[in-house]
């Protein structure tokens, strides 16, 4: 997922540049959430929390035309399904999704500036 | 002055909501779209002022009611109330529910859930829209109605028309240019 991507599905789906600049502040106030139950999943080892922190990452997404994104979190999801509470694949699956929703989160912040500036 | 048309969103999840409130009214002006983050908080808008919107989008899951307890009550105040009900659910049993207890659709949350949204909202209101809407509304399951209808129909026939076609085609041609 890059920059111009998000801005592209972004346009796609709302005209007025306001609206998908409140959109990416939304997006941005969420997501670290979602991170933060990753990160709460990886230190218990509990592959329910991990679960579930996944199942609102998607939930978070699945409005949002983001193919590739979407992508690994259903890759990630069949990764997950036979994985063991303190398995390696869990890890796997913690890290994978920590390190997509940080570069999410900046790619976001990048569309959000870009957005700023053409409106301005 | 025309008044807006009034609809009611039902959906917990303040970013679904955020992206359902900001499509409808981006992509149709003369639509107000008042959010109601809880069932009970709807419940009493309902009650206090007795009437039933234009149009009301339920989300299923709600942690304080479910979507098919916000149905009935609805029909009971108003039994031609439209609603549609968006949901990540999947089960059967849920739409078959739903869709008996009067709902107009039941639309599943995916990536095409806004245009598909859109696409329903302007059928229920009347509200005209124009033909490559209409495609972008179409769901998998419509594709594939289409794919059986097309399978129906014998390749032969298919054959036969298209040379049919060709072949009007080139005598118009002919008759163009003679």
């Amino acid at each position: 997922m890059t920059k111009g991507q998000l801005i592209s599905v972004l346009n796609s789906q709302f005209e007025d540049t306001r609206t998908k600049i409140e959109i990416l502040d939304f997006f941005l106030l969420t997501t670290p959430e979602i991170v933060l139950n990753l990160v709460d999943g990886t230190s218990k080892s509990d592959w329910g929390l991990v679960r579930m922190a996944l199942h609102k990452y998607k939930n978070r997404l699945r409005m949002l035309d983001i193919e590739d994104v979407w992508k690994e979190v259903e890759r990630a999801e069949v990764f997950l399904k036979d994985a063991r509470p303190q398995g390696e694949r869990v890890h796997g699956v913690i890290s994978k999704i920590d390190v997509m929703s940080q570069n999410l989160l900046i790619i976001a912040e990048h569309a959000k500036k870009d957005l700023e500036k053409s409106a301005s | 002055m025309k008044t807006r048309d009034e609809i009611f969103l039902v959906e917990d999840d303040q970013f679904d909501a955020h992206l359902i409130r900001k499509k409808l009214e981006a992509e149709n002006p003369d639509l107000d779209v008042k959010t109601f983050y809880t069932g009970e908080s709807f419940r009493s808008k309902i009650i206090a002022s007795q009437k039933v919107p234009r149009l009301v989008i339920l989300d299923y899951h709600l942690p304080d009611a479910s979507g098919l307890e916000l149905v009935q009550f609805l029909k009971s105040v108003d039994p031609s109330a439209k609603i549609l009900v968006v949901s990540g659910e999947k089960a059967e049993y849920l739409i078959d529910e739903c869709i008996g207890s009067g709902v107009e659709k039941f639309i599943h949350k995916n990536n095409r859930t806004l245009n598909r949204l859109l696409h329903e909202v302007k059928q229920v209101l009347g509200i005209e829209e124009e033909e490559d809407e209409a495609f972008l509304a179409f769901t998998s399951q419509d594709l594939q109605q289409r794919k059986r209808l097309r399978e129906r129909v014998p390749m032969s026939v298919l054959i036969m028309v298209n040379i049919l076609i060709s072949v009007l085609a080139i005598t118009i041609c002919m008759y163009l240019f003679s």
